[in-house]
């Protein structure tokens, strides 16, 4: 094979080379040196001099703070555990059987996962904590029932949380597995169950440990829930937060050592669903997909009474949230039956500023992140094979970054020296593009790779220069992907609270820290306020976004073309 | 239309390292319709990527008219492709599809309206400008395909197997209208495809590919009738193949005689001086059955016994066979009768030599 040095000479002048180059440096700057001061930190000896693993040492001889890790494990474990007990058998019936409302409990579902996890750890604390309107209502009655809180707590918070995730990637793995397969266990004469366990539960495994790592990886990176939920219950992100937070005159080196314990599991857990399982969890055959069966009547009451239950668990919290904030209290204890509108008008101003602040933050971040991840996604479907899976890789790397690491690296790295973010609006909106920048990456991408590549040379032949037909062309065709993985990425960082309370400046406190610090001053009432402005903030671009889809959902299929 | 001849001078193209086009050389004149005939694979879309600019050729050169080309980027090359899957802008309705190519060159929003309405009466789709593409059946899609890139006026036209998708019937309406085009505009044009009729019907020339090189080249008469190898013989059309003895040869007027399972006939063939061993190759169509055997002495006779038949509608196709072991196909038109053509039977098959091309058996070797 000869060489040519022009072809070598255009690859490496490539202007979509740029790109990549620019997604190199802001991660090399925003998220590899931060993870780097906060792991150096953690190896900063007694004495400030050498590089040592005290406070390791330290870290597992003392209960204080193996607790943490312990705890953490646990209930990664056993949450993980919990909730795919739970989703596996409604995400099959769900893929299976039409029931009454099937699109609305499919949306519905949804819900739970995109409402900001602190305020469903709180609502579920309205409803079932110390002085919880369902614990007053047995009490009543003569009947002690266990307030939530600590370990069992958090762990049922966690379940109650983030089994929308893993209900909506296992539907994708039963929808798409191959039909033929069902089909011949069946008329080998198995019956439904058997047929169930045998042979569809393990041809999903894979897609089954895939939803169960990515469920890991949320719940020991939450921060919210254990802090709300779990006082008294040490975890390794509440621990960091602590740490970090009392240990602000000296170097923090044990709030790092948790923080890179911490990183060290999530990076392990990414690391492995990468390698191992994420190829594999996609395959499907493609041709066919599972006819969904009508059932007889009785029987399609019965299950869409299952999925009404499912329903109104999804539903509490907002339901909750909402009468809360018309109710009057009392610091927490909230007097059901009396409505008043004192919250709205006393908190509203309180709520403006922040409401404000969030937006901003969220929309530039989302415009650097869709405009860069869009970018990056063509890059990695369009451009060359190697340095796709390499791109692939590397913009994924935030999602293995515990949000606490993150905002300590960020606070160590930059608060002197050539770059100073620390206290200023800059730092935020760093820290929101650098961890959302996967979401548009991976939309733009997934549907790029179904968009017939000739279209946009046809552009380019017709005269359109490859960037320019990028912007006239590519962007129409991806639509799609760039309005979901925008409205993620903005929803995201709207509901932020684990990386943001760590790095907030004063005057840029958002809706997320006041609502956080209205819950943790046990003001109810005001906390509901706050909670409903920022509970709306992320529902309210999803309906937008949807009915935006929904009218270009024609051009979506056309786009698919007979590739 | 300042259509122009495309040189394509020892132009290489890897992909690692397989060459999917192998030191390929062509010249394409101004306002001919040339045809990159051969199996999948064989490199048609990789040379044709490569003229439009979408490849960048590992060594050689490409000439528009003199002007070398090749280090121009796809969108300053004036080339006009058609796409197999069509890749017409599904966000944009027919009129603008068309017009698109226009907008990029700059051309004035009253000379747009003129040339889109005139390309897109010249495709046959006057009346259908507002139409959505998904609201237009394969064909029409393909037109519309056809008429934003003649409307740029490109120096060539590309065309990437741009009937594979439609259905027979369609096939052979469209490829009359776009040769109808093609002289019509005097449009330079290279017209890729894998249907051997398809290329006999529409070109001025053929190259017929395999594997990243050109095989033969010339009129569709030439490669029908005058195939240089088997493989080129084998792919257009369908040919049968004898390995004959030769004889004896006559070189200063080049010509052998050989021997045909017993008979003999003279062609003309250029071979080197010990070649013993030839291919000899004659169509199904070239063929015929006869009741008796030399009747006339000009043609060469031979007994075979019928295998097989297929009956193809407007003709018959048999399956025949001569010394125990050799099969060959012969095609017959009109049949009156055909229970006369029953397996089994035996009967006398006859050629004229003239009809028969004859290359050197490579599989042997001639030189001992
Ligand atoms: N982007 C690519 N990367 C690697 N190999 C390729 C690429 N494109 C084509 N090839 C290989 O180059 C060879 C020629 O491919 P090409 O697409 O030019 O064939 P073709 O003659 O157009 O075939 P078809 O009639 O099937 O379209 C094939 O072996 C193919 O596998
Ligand atoms: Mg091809």
């Amino acid at each position: 094979m000869k060489i040519n040095k022009l072809a070598i000479r255009r690859q490496i002048f490539d202007v979509w080379n740029i790109p990549v180059l620019i997604l190199i440096i802001s991660f090399s700057v925003f998220l590899l040196y931060p993870v780097f001061m906060v792991i150096k930190s953690s190896m900063i000896s007694v004495d400030g001099a050498a590089i040592s693993l005290q406070s390791y040492v330290k870290f597992f001889s003392i209960a204080y703070y193996y607790k943490a890790l312990t705890n953490t494990l646990l209930l990664g474990v056993l949450g993980t555990a919990g909730i795919m007990i739970l989703v596996i058998p409604l995400a099959y019936l769900y893929s299976r059987y039409k029931i009454f409302g099937h699109t609305l409990v499919g949306t519905v579902l949804w819900i739970p996962y995109l409402t900001p996890a602190f305020i469903g750890a709180y609502t579920w604390l309205i409803l079932f904590g110390k002085y919880g309107l369902i614990t007053d209502f047995f009490r009543n009655i003569g009947i002690m029932i266990p307030s939530i809180g600590g370990f069992s707590g958090i762990l049922s918070v966690f379940i109650l949380t983030y089994y929308p995730l893993g209900f909506i990637l296992l539907i994708g793995a039963f929808q798409t597995i191959d039909p033929s397969l069902e089909e011949a266990a069946h008329n080998l004469g198995a019956s439904n169950l058997r047929r169930f366990w045998t042979v569809t539960v393990p041809s999903t495994t894979p897609s089954i440990l895939n939803a169960s790592l990515l469920v890991f990886i949320l719940i020991i990176d939450s921060f919210g829930i254990p802090a709300i939920v779990g006082v008294g219950t040490p975890v390794l992100t509440t621990l960091v937060f602590g740490e970090f937070t009392s240990e602000m005159g000296g170097p923090p080196v044990m709030a790092a050592t948790g923080a890179t314990i911490l990183l060290f599991i999530s990076m392990s857990i990414l690391i492995i669903q990468r390698v191992y399982l994420q190829r594999r969890s996609f395959v499907s055959s493609g041709t066919r997909s599972i006819d969904m069966i009508n059932p007889k009547p009785l029987k399609k009451i019965a299950l869409s009474l299952i999925f009404v239950i499912v329903l109104i668990f999804s539903l509490l919290p907002i339901i909750t949230i909402m009468i809360s904030s018309f109710t009057v209290s009392n610091g927490p204890v909230l007097q059901y039956g009396n409505f008043t509108l004192d919250h709205y008008r006393n908190t509203f101003y309180a709520v403006v500023r922040p409401l404000k602040n969030s937006y901003i933050l969220a929309t530039i971040s989302m415009i650097l992140d869709l405009f860069l991840g869009s970018l990056i996604g063509y890059v990695i479907i369009r451009k060359g094979k190697r340095m796709a899976t390499f791109i692939d890789a590397f913009v994924a790397l935030p999602l293995g970054v515990p949000g606490v690491l993150l905002g300590i690296g960020l606070i160590l790295g930059f608060s002197k020296g050539p770059l100073v973010l620390v206290g200023t609006s800059s730092i935020l909106i760093v820290a929101y593009f650098v961890r959302r920048l996967p979401h548009p990456v991976r939309t733009v991408s997934a549907i790029l790779a179904q968009v017939d590549e000739n279209i946009e040379e046809a552009s380019v032949n017709l005269g359109v220069p490859p960037i320019k037909t990028f912007f006239k062309v590519t962007t129409r065709m991806i639509f799609p992907g760039i309005a979901t993985g925008g409205l993620l990425a903005w929803t995201t960082s709207v509901s932020d609270l684990t990386c943001t309370i760590l790095i907030y400046p004063a005057r840029w406190k958002t809706l997320t820290v006041e609502t956080y610090a209205q819950i943790r001053s046990d003001l109810y009432g005001p906390a509901s306020v706050v909670g409903i402005f920022l509970l709306l903030s992320v529902m309210m671009p999803i309906f937008i976004v949807n009915m935006i889809s929904q009218r270009k959902q024609r051009l979506k299929t056309q786009g698919v073309n007979s590739k | 239309m300042a259509s122009v001849g495309v040189k394509v001078d020892n132009v290489s193209k890897y992909f690692g390292d397989l060459a999917a086009v192998d030191n390929l050389s062509l010249e394409i004149k101004a306002g001919e319709l040339f045809t990159l005939l051969g199996p999948s694979g064989c490199g048609k879309t990789t040379l044709l990527r490569t003229i439009a600019g979408f490849y960048y050729q590992d060594n050689g050169r490409i000439l528009f008219d003199d002007k070398q080309i090749d280090l121009l980027p796809p969108h300053k090359r004036n080339t006009g492709m058609v796409f197999q899957s069509y890749a017409i802008f599904p966000f944009l309705s027919v009129f603008d599809n068309v017009a698109y190519g226009l907008k990029a060159h700059g051309v004035s929003k009253s000379e747009q309206k003129v040339r889109v309405m005139e390309a897109i009466s010249l495709v046959r789709l006057t009346g259908l400008e507002k139409r959505r593409p998904n609201q237009l059946s394969g064909g029409q899609q393909q037109r519309v395909a056809v008429a934003r890139a003649i409307v740029i006026e490109p120096q060539v036209l590309l065309m990437d197997e741009p009937l594979s998708n439609l259905d027979a019937k369609l096939r052979v309406e469209m490829r009359v209208d776009i040769r109808r085009l093609q002289k019509k505009l005097g449009i330079t044009m290279i017209y890729v495809t894998h249907d051997q009729e398809e290329a006999l019907a529409i070109s001025d020339r053929i190259a017929v590919m395999s594997t990243g090189c050109i095989a033969q080249m010339g009129s569709p008469w030439e490669i029908y009738h005058n195939p240089t190898d088997p493989y080129v013989a084998n792919f257009i059309g369908v040919s049968n193949f004898f390995v004959c003895s030769v004889k004896s040869m006559d070189p200063d007027n080049q010509k052998i005689k050989v021997d045909f399972f017993g008979k003999t006939f003279e062609t003309s063939f250029l071979l080197k001086a010990e070649t013993k061993k030839v291919i000899v190759s004659i169509r199904p169509e070239a063929m015929n059955i006869v009741k008796q055997e030399d009747t006339f002495p000009e043609k060469i006779n031979f007994k075979a016994k019928i295998v097989d038949t297929t009956y193809l509608g407007a003709g018959l196709r048999i399956t025949a066979r001569v010394m125990d072991d050799v099969d060959f196909q012969i095609q017959i038109g009109h049949p009156k009768q055909i229970t006369d053509f029953v397996s089994g039977s035996e009967v006398v098959v006859e050629f004229s030599p003239e009809d028969v091309t004859v290359f050197p058996d490579e599989s042997v070797n001639n030189e001992d």
